[in-house]
């Protein structure tokens, strides 16, 4: 709106409503992170239920929004929302399939009253087909996206990742459309509907292993430690002395120097036969290395070796060491690890933010760095409607005297 | 081309390799950008040395790991070794809007080719710079692919069973998070340059790109002092919530019961068996406490029935899905109705399956346009009607070997 041109961030001229729950509300919390000026509509909060605002969860997702409620079951506040809609540039919305249209205030709806509208939608499956209105959820689309399937040890049942990731592809799917749905807009007047599949934003994350079947004929399976590609497979997570390491045996330059520096700092500790550590591992070709059965075979010895060396060692002792020589070995990092890593600290990741209970928390901030227009990071989330008086009269309780009360929309936000 | 794709008339010049950089790219493509990709017959992407191939046989031409991450794109062979190569890689920074690029912090200054160099004359260039720990700190030259970097970023220590060795997520797992970053970023300063005319260098460290897939659980670690780790299928606000064999080998349904209401229409689908019908299992509390013998009972239900079946029978009414392999992703009806898999023909691979677009846009097309290139496929092409160089002069280049092509 006014003045946007002076706000911070490559979308600052943006006003987008975020209508999502859960994983969707981080598509706007990107955007609000590029500079978009993100206003969440969320019910009025309910006294039976706990306050949905003092959760990690809402915290994180919502940081750098506006918070404003509407009970949008009401006319009185679809109208209010229509008036807002009919003054910003995207809707971003995560309810089920025809939730929206049925209150009137879906794409066909505001788009009559606003052509240049931007409409998201994200959704487990998409919004048209023969599952749009199957019930989603992280599990379900783990497994309708292959993803689980090449996940886990081969003698269990296939596994997710533990922290739901699948609506967190389709999220950062629904940013990247709606960022090019805005840009077409400001060339052409002309907003459009975005609907984002979840199910598909994940398959993407399958790396090549959708194309085996076509191309030779084969299934990836799930492999635990070791990484599948083709006809064969090789191991990748190693026990170290506290924890585990994940180190990328291959050929060529930098694979070489890998497995040469490991064999290397091993013999200082343990028995390595000359017939590994003569060998010039540099040139031997990557694939060669992993496709060649009697180069497989060295391949092999060279993991015996490891699985002996590297418990000897500490994750953060291999990994220094790997650093200085460039050998391609990263910790398998708890959370904690995390929290103290060095170059994380050196690039001023993790932002402290004072919240509104005074208490000052460390957020992950800045996923990228723009030289002239820098995310606005480091924002704290809403409270639920702490808004409300910026854009009309409500309130954030839900109440029998407030829902038949009019309340006169009076918008002051620029 | 179409002409009813968001970036048409955009120029891209696609300097990067392997994962992050060429999705990025690979976006624009698809919705009508002019991208040219870089490539070379003396250090080809690694990725055209990687599987799947066409039949299972191997060659730079063959691969569609390649494949599918640079369709609708030009191909132009450059020999990097040679300084003249260097030349020509600036004269496609000055051509272009946006400059991809994906090697060792430092390399593109080495040859000439820094931001500061690239937009001297050319001030709208936006230029994205992507590697595994960004283009600054003390760890900036870490080298690594999406698969040590899905490690460092904690995905492999929360992967898995708890009794057990964390696991690996397939494949470079943060790759497929961080091109999502890189291209908003890209598409959010084209529109700041669209409105001012400002172009700008963007690093995106694939490591903080990542970690923003595990923004709650960093708060719950520093407020709450619960550091998150692996949990097989467990969910700790729906129970039951498993992955439970069927009828045949390696098959399985994944059910999450979400609430009180499809735990009351799973029981009903199920029969009403009697071992379901106790109260407690009536809240989540209870089914929680009770789990393994809930997910016991399930087992025994599924078993004896096929997958399919058993998804047909719960949905919609309970969250419920096959959980499918690679092959039969090309038959779900979903995934069948969205057009996701789009058959190209490829000039040495034939008609093969890419990975299509993700979002259905209501205005505008964004499925791939075209095959992925050979290597320097369209050299020619590019060099002529791009840089305006003659025939002879792109013979010259040919010959002294700075220009390669294997078609």
């Amino acid at each position: 709106m006014d003045n946007a041109e002076n706000k911070s961030g490559s979308l600052a001229p943006y006003t987008i409503l975020d209508l999502c729950s859960d994983g969707g509300s981080l598509c706007s919390k990107w955007l609000a992170d590029l500079g978009a000026e993100v206003i969440k509509i969320d019910a009025p909060h309910d006294d039976s239920k706990i306050a949905i605002d003092t959760s990690v969860h809402w915290r994180f997702m919502n940081m750098g929004k506006k918070s404003i409620t509407l009970d949008l079951e009401l006319k009185s506040d679809q109208e209010k929302f229509r008036l807002l809609a009919r003054q910003v540039d995207a809707v971003i919305e995560s309810h089920p399939t025809g939730w929206m249209d049925e209150r009137g205030i879906g794409f066909d709806a505001l788009r009559k009253e606003t052509p240049r509208l931007v409409f998201t939608s994200i959704s487990p499956f998409g919004r048209t087909g023969p599952y749009a209105h199957h019930s989603g959820s992280d599990l379900v689309l783990s497994a309708l996206s292959g993803m689980m399937y090449v996940t886990g040890d081969k003698d269990r049942a296939p596994v997710r990742v533990s922290v739901p990731q699948t609506y967190l592809h389709g999220a950062a799917e629904g940013s990247v459309s709606t960022t090019m749905a805005l840009y077409h807009a400001a060339k052409t007047g002309r907003g459009q509907h975005i609907d984002v599949s979840s199910q598909l934003a994940t398959i993407r994350a399958l790396m090549n292993a959708t194309q085996f079947p076509p191309l030779e004929g084969r299934n990836m399976q799930r492999s635990g430690a070791f990484m599948e590609m083709g006809p064969i497979k090789w191991q990748m997570v190693f026990k170290a002395k506290d924890g585990h390491v994940c180190v990328m045996l291959a050929g060529g330059a930098l694979g070489g120097t890998t497995i040469k520096g490991f064999l290397s700092w091993a013999a200082d500790d343990i028995e390595v036969p000359k017939a590994l550590t003569e060998i010039d591992w540099k040139k031997i070709e990557i694939m060669t290395l992993l496709f060649d059965a009697e180069k497989r075979k060295l391949l092999d010895k060279v993991c015996e070796i490891f699985n002996q060396f590297f418990p000897l060692h500490t994750k953060e002792a291999l990994y220094e060491r790997s650093l200085k020589e460039r050998l391609m070995l990263a910790p398998v990092c708890t959370i904690e690890d995390i929290r103290s890593d060095e170059q994380l600290k050196a690039r001023g990741y993790f932002s402290a933010i004072k919240e509104e209970s005074g208490k000052t928390v460390h957020y992950p901030g800045d996923w990228a760095k723009l030289s002239k227009t820098p995310l606005n990071t480091g924002r704290r989330a809403p409270l639920l409607g702490e808004h409300n008086d910026l854009f009309f009269k409500g309130s954030t309780r839900r109440s029998e005297e407030q829902r038949a009360e009019t309340q006169q929309p009076v918008l002051v936000e620029s | 081309m179409e002409n009813n794709r968001i970036f048409e008339g955009l120029k891209v010049w696609d300097m990067s390799w392997v994962g992050v950089g060429p999705l990025t790219a690979r976006y624009l493509a698809d919705n009508g950008a002019t991208v040219v990709r870089l490539d070379s017959t003396s250090h080809p992407d690694i990725l055209r040395t990687a599987p799947p191939f066409k039949d299972g046989v191997p060659g730079f031409n063959r691969s569609m790991f390649y494949g599918d991450y640079n369709c609708s794109k030009l191909g132009l062979g450059l020999n990097m070794k040679k300084p003249e190569a260097h030349d020509i890689a600036f004269e496609m920074a000055q051509w272009a809007d946006v400059i991809i690029e994906s090697f060792t912090p430092g390399t593109m200054a080495n040859w000439g080719l820094s931001y500061e160099a690239l937009s001297e004359n050319n001030p709208r260039l936006i230029m994205l710079s992507t590697c595994m720990q960004g283009q600054t700190g003390p760890r900036a030259s870490y080298p690594g692919f999406g698969n040590l970097m899905a490690s460092m970023s904690g995905f492999y220590e929360i992967t898995g069973w708890p009794d057990r060795d964390p696991v690996m997520v397939y494949g470079a797992y943060t790759d497929f998070i961080a091109q999502r970053f890189t291209t908003m970023s890209v598409v959010a300063a084209l529109d700041h340059c669209h409105r001012t005319g400002e172009g700008q260098f963007i690093d995106v460290a694939q490591f903080e790109a990542s970690l923003q897939f595990l923004g709650p659980e960093f708060l719950d670690f520093e407020v709450n002092q619960q550091a998150v780790t692996r949990s097989g299928n467990a969910d700790s606000k729906m129970a039951p919530h498993g992955v439970y064999p069927c009828q045949g080998e390696d098959q399985w349904i994944a059910i999450a019961v979400k609430d009180n209401q499809e735990w009351a229409a799973l029981k009903s689908l199920m029969g009403s068996p009697a071992w379901a019908a106790d109260p407690r299992f009536d809240s989540f509390q209870g089914r929680n406490e009770s789990e393994s013998v809930i997910n016991d009972h399930i087992s025994q239900w599924t078993s004896s029935q096929s997958s399919e079946a058993i998804f047909k029978l719960l949905q919609p009414a309970v969250s419920a899905g096959l959980v499918h392999d690679c092959e039969h992703l090309y038959t779900d009806d979903q995934i069948v109705h969205r057009n996701y898999f789009v058959d190209i023909e490829h000039p040495v691979m034939g008609t093969v399956p890419y990975n299509g677009a993700q979002t259905a846009f209501s205005e505008s097309d964004n499925q791939p346009t075209k095959a992925s290139p050979c290597i320097g496929e369209d050299s020619h092409y590019v060099l002529k009607e791009f840089l305006n160089f003659d025939d002879p002069k792109i013979e010259e280049m040919l010959k002294s070997d700075v220009v390669q092509i294997c078609v």
